[in-house]
């Protein structure tokens, strides 16, 4: 049985990951590239329990992940053009897979905003975030990903 | 019969991938139109003959549940059948959409074969 809130984000993320886009999320077993540019996706979700879940992530994974979702190469132009979209919709799911999990009941209604994103482009940026309480990073064919639960 | 069909969702991601999904489905196509919002659908429907809708409810300008409300109450789309493709998991939610009239829904994450299922499911129902 899972635990944490954070447990169930590293879960539900995990799940979406491997369902729509044949990426599969580890904890990390060695260092992993720290990206130095790439975006943070988020999302707040209100009822039985409140709070917000964050992604981050360097472009090459989010790429990958539009590139997957899109039946497309990597380079192809349509997956960088479209890999905010993706890992917007990757958070979006995301909630969508916690949500009842975090629930009492089916009937528990949860009202969520739109996801929201904004680019980083320093290492820095990233290495702050990761050092939080509440940063989980994980392994994504090799590229980092961090989750982040926060309750409101 | 070859079906007009509107994709109603805010992610062009979302949407490419329900577009190749429907070349999936043994289902004759006509036109696939897109839109990023329930207004935007609205407008489509005011110009083009739709047959089936597949909608996501969290949209920014108008939201799936108003555009759902529109399309169940106009005289003239009030007969196309909807289906709801969205991360929503309550079940009062969902019951208040199917007693709306929509007459289908897929939860997210999908895969291409629920959605192909679901679709064949209202289709046929529409057919008969």
């Amino acid at each position: 049985m899972l635990e944490t809130y954070e447990e169930y984000l590293i879960e539900s993320v995990s799940s979406v990951l491997e369902t729509t886009a044949f990426i599969f999320a580890l904890p990390p077993e060695e260092e992993l590239p720290i990206p130095d540019e790439g975006v943070t996706v988020s999302i707040h979700f209100t009822g039985p329990v409140s709070g917000q879940i964050q992604l981050s992530a360097g472009h090459e994974l989010i790429q990958l992940l539009a590139s997957n979702l899109l039946c497309v190469d990597p380079i192809d132009p349509q997956a960088q053009e479209k890999s905010i979209d993706a890992f917007k919709e990757l958070v979006n799911a995301t909630c969508g897979v916690l949500l009842p999990r975090l629930a009492n009941d089916p009937s528990d209604v949860f009202d969520v905003t739109i996801p929201d994103a904004h680019e980083f482009n320093s290492t820095e940026t990233w290495e702050n975030a990761v050092a939080t309480s509440d940063a989980s990073v994980l392994d994504c064919d090799g590229l980092p990903l961090l989750a982040k639960f926060k309750l409101m | 019969m070859s079906w007009n069909i509107l994709i109603v969702d805010d992610s062009a991601v979302t949407r490419s991938v329900l577009k190749k999904t429907l070349g999936m489905t043994d289902i004759p196509i006509d036109e696939i139109y897109q839109a990023a919002n329930g207004a935007k659908a609205l407008e489509v429907l005011d110009e083009k003959s739709i047959d089936l809708i597949l909608a996501d409810l969290n949209m920014p300008v108008m939201n799936g549940l108003e555009m759902t409300e529109r399309i169940v109450t106009n005289e003239q789309t009030k007969d196309i059948p909807i289906i709801v493709i969205s991360t929503e998991a309550s079940t009062t939610r969902i019951g208040d959409l199917l007693n709306k009239g929509i007459k289908g829904y897929i939860h997210k994450p999908f895969t291409p074969e629920n959605v192909r299922d679901e679709i064949l499911k209202v289709t046929e129902s529409v057919r008969t």
